[in-house]
């Protein structure tokens, strides 16, 4: 795999016009104007590449988070000390130029949720309200650029659904983003129903990102859990994040969830975590006890059907044996491009796709950007089938 | 999944006809009453062996008795564990099923009840448990190949347990934990029982206890079960991940270049969702350390991976992306998974001949001390 750093200095904007792919890589051909936007086509077609894992903030709700001991990272990122970001955690013209350098023609871009534990219904509205409001206008400022993922406040249910149909309504937001847990109650609760219900009614595709360890500002769940993970490795990040969204899949299945909304589409964050490389033992556990049984017997489907359908895997497991296990067991409309932008990963996002041996041409236009069309509703270069 | 037709034509007996059984594992095939189904693979005998299987012995249950940590086996050996296909013993009823089954030898293994023990109590148990493993397998020449028992929670009389077990029976190495009660495996604690294993030559297996790092109903951490228990059995492979991952980051296998480690259930969650890892060192080394390989690496030769993930596609990726060499039969008997064991090797729809010889047979007969057939 290229080296990240050799990657990224080639791909520098001083080098405008000139191509770095080798010889040897098995890169879509590309051009790339002066100055311009590196432009992906495969087999020969132009493909409008779409990201459905970038992070953002907007400092609107700054002034109501003032007296509330939440939102440290938006804070920390408000006031320039986060650091460790590709480009600024906020739109900005560097964003573009990022994207422009690195041939992502839309970014989707999420708010990971920092604001379930409030408990203050109306601080939560109001939060809500001005930062759905900053995120659609903030994405306007660059058109056919941006998506925002709406945020809702999933610790009031109904509320939720409000707030979804307002951001979907409203501002066009095609999705929303939520957390592997709602401070502390699983996905799979039928409490958040009402919400669910919502999605599926506006046509609304879930992207579900975990919360350091299941954190949030401080909260860690299951207590212990991070005590396991420390020492050497970034174990919380490495370990704890796909252990949360796998948690967040088996809940959504094992709780009937996607039974009882055939509709939902759930993106999940890293490759869906563990559980996507991993359900032979899910499946084959159905037979394996009483009590196994009758957990399976409930369900319409067999474990592993759910990533065939409604769960869907985002494309950053950097390797392409990873890569290529999702789009063989699950097949390719259950893959999507994603990023992690802008965090600091050595990773080349759409080349990544670009260069995984064994994907077909078809395919990898699929992942790069024909499954987003269909899921947010983004119109590719041209009509494709 | 596999095709029936594709796997039956790499079956034979020595006896030639038989009857397709109807039992409860589909697409097994019924030897003679008297014979063994003789697993033959391009024409050739194959001698399989199975990594990952358990049993007790019934000698200890005098000491232990009436130790709450003991629970698992006393209720073995009171027949009232349920849900097993055979008895957690090595018996007649055990090789009639591994001779229908096509399993010529079990690396049996007791997954550690005692760690939560004190030293007086398993400096007892532990070389009675290892004579009886011994005893009870010499009943059955060329079929069993018990794996030692250890106190790991005493690491240096561990050392020398393994050592007896070694030198006295011939083990071909220890069963240990991915935890051990609550130490985990990357602490510089355990050291003086790695230099042991490297000393004698002899690998350890790996096997999770119960969902999320129980030890007879001691969880750690606690509640976790309850975040897994509603969601099917994710808390043994990630107890291995989370294992495995302190052995890679806190430089146990740099320390110990000769150390050879099988992970139960194909290895857990790390062998199909490492690349994180590698790039997570890449992102921030600091947070990595002096790491001599990409964590990805140590799959590929000290880390040594069992068959059993259930799914093609998924053991198809273990043996492209670390090689075919890294791979051993796991069968997990006597529980019971609807697993056809050997047929799920033999009937991989991506595996060669060559492949699966290596993984039924000719990888362990190389890298472990195998007893000879009877």
């Amino acid at each position: 795999m290229p080296d990240r750093r050799t990657f990224i200095r080639g791909m520098s904007t001083a080098a405008a016009g000139m191509l770095i792919a080798g010889a040897a890589r098995q890169m879509g051909a590309q051009t790339r104007p002066a100055g311009g936007r590196r432009q992906i086509t495969i087999g020969g077609r132009r493909v409008k590449t779409i990201d459905i894992h970038t992070h953002v903030y907007v400092r609107d709700v700054i002034p109501l988070l003032r007296n509330v001991d939440i939102g440290g990272t938006v804070k920390s990122a408000a006031s320039g000390t986060r650091g460790n970001r590709l480009t600024p955690d906020f739109l900005d013209a560097e964003s573009v130029r990022w994207m422009d350098d690195h041939g992502i023609d839309v970014q989707a871009r999420s708010i990971n949720p920092y604001w379930y534990s409030l408990t203050d219904r109306a601080l939560a509205t109001k939060l809500i309200a001005v930062q759905n409001a900053a995120l659609a206008r903030d994405c306007a400022k660059f058109p056919g650029r941006f998506v925002g993922l709406a945020t809702c406040a999933l610790q009031f249910p109904d509320l939720a659904a409000q707030q979804l149909e307002e951001a979907v309504k409203t501002h066009g937001m095609p999705g929303v983003a939520i957390a592997a847990n709602i401070n502390g109650e699983e996905l799979g609760s039928e409490r958040f129903d009402p919400f669910y219900k919502a999605c599926v009614d506006l046509g609304a595709a879930i992207f579900v990102h975990p919360q350091g360890e299941g954190k949030f500002d401080g909260r860690a769940y299951p207590k212990g859990f991070a005590d396991r993970l420390r020492g050497m490795g970034n174990l919380g990040n490495v370990i704890g994040y796909p252990t949360e969204t796998s948690i967040a899949f088996g809940s959504l299945i094992y709780s009937g969830t996607l039974d009882r909304f055939p509709g939902l589409r759930v993106v999940g964050a890293h490759g869906g975590g563990f559980i996507f490389s991993y359900s032979g033992r899910l499946d084959a556990n159905c037979e394996f006890s009483e009590g196994a049984r009758k957990r399976c017997a409930a369900l319409k489907k067999k474990p592993s059907d759910y990533m065939r359908e409604q769960l869907i895997s985002d494309s950053l497991v950097f390797n392409p044996e990873e890569l290529l296990l999702r789009v063989r067991q699950y097949g390719v409309s259950q893959v999507v491009l994603g990023t992690d932008h802008p965090a600091p990963w050595p990773t080349t996002g759409v080349d990544h796709v670009l260069e995984t041996p064994g994907l077909t041409d078809d395919e990898k236009f699929a992942i790069l950007g024909g499954n987003l069309s269909k899921l947010l509703r983004i119109p590719q270069f041209e009509a494709t089938t | 999944m596999q095709n029936r037709r594709q796997f039956i034509k790499y079956v034979g007996t020595a006896a030639g006809a038989f009857v397709a059984g109807s039992g409860f594992l589909a697409g097994c095939r019924r030897g003679e009453q008297t014979g063994r189904r003789q697993v033959m693979i391009g024409g050739r005998r194959v001698r399989t062996i199975d990594t990952h299987s358990h049993c007790f012995v019934r000698e200890v249950v005098p000491i232990v008795k009436g130790q709450e940590w003991a629970s698992i086996l006393l209720s073995s050996d009171a027949g009232t564990r349920g849900n097993r296909i055979t008895p957690d013993f090595m018996g007649s009823e055990r090789v009639a099923w591994m001779d229908e089954h096509g399993v010529d030898v079990q690396m049996v293994s007791i997954n550690p009840y005692w760690f939560v023990g004190e030293r007086g109590i398993v400096s007892e148990l532990i070389p009675a448990q290892n004579e009886a493993l011994a005893a009870n397998a010499a009943k059955f020449p060329g079929r069993f190949a018990p794996w030692a028992s250890v106190a790991l929670q005493f690491p240096e009389l561990a050392a020398q347990q393994l050592d007896e077990a070694v030198k006295k029976y011939n083990m071909p190495g220890a069963a240990i934990a991915s935890n051990i009660n609550g130490t985990e495996l990357g602490s510089p604690a355990l050291d003086p029982f790695w230099a042991k294993c490297v000393e004698l030559g002899v690998a350890c297996f790996l096997h999770p206890q119960a969902e999320g790092g129980q030890f007879n109903n001691r969880r750690w951490p606690e509640e976790f079960n309850e975040r897994l228990a509603p969601i099917g059995p994710l808390g043994q492979p990630l107890d291995t991940a989370i294992g495995l991952a302190h052995m890679i980051f806190e430089g146990t296998f740099d320390r110990f270049p000769g150390l050879r480690i099988i992970g139960a259930h194909g290895a857990g969650f790390l062998p199909s969702y490492v690349g994180r890892a590698d790039s997570s060192c890449e992102w921030t080394p600091k947070g990595c350390g002096p790491l001599k390989k990409k964590p990805s690496d140590y799959f590929r030769e000290q880390i040594i991976i069992d068959s059993l993930v259930f799914d093609d596609h998924e053991l198809r990726l273990r043996v492209e992306k670390y090689g075919v060499g890294q791979i051993m039969l796991g069968t997990d008997h006597p529980a019971p998974w609807p697993t056809k064991n050997v047929d799920d090797v033999l009937g991989n729809q991506f595996l060669n001949d060559a492949q699966k010889e290596a993984i039924l047979s000719t990888n362990a007969l190389k890298m472990l001390k195998i007893p000879a057939e009877a």
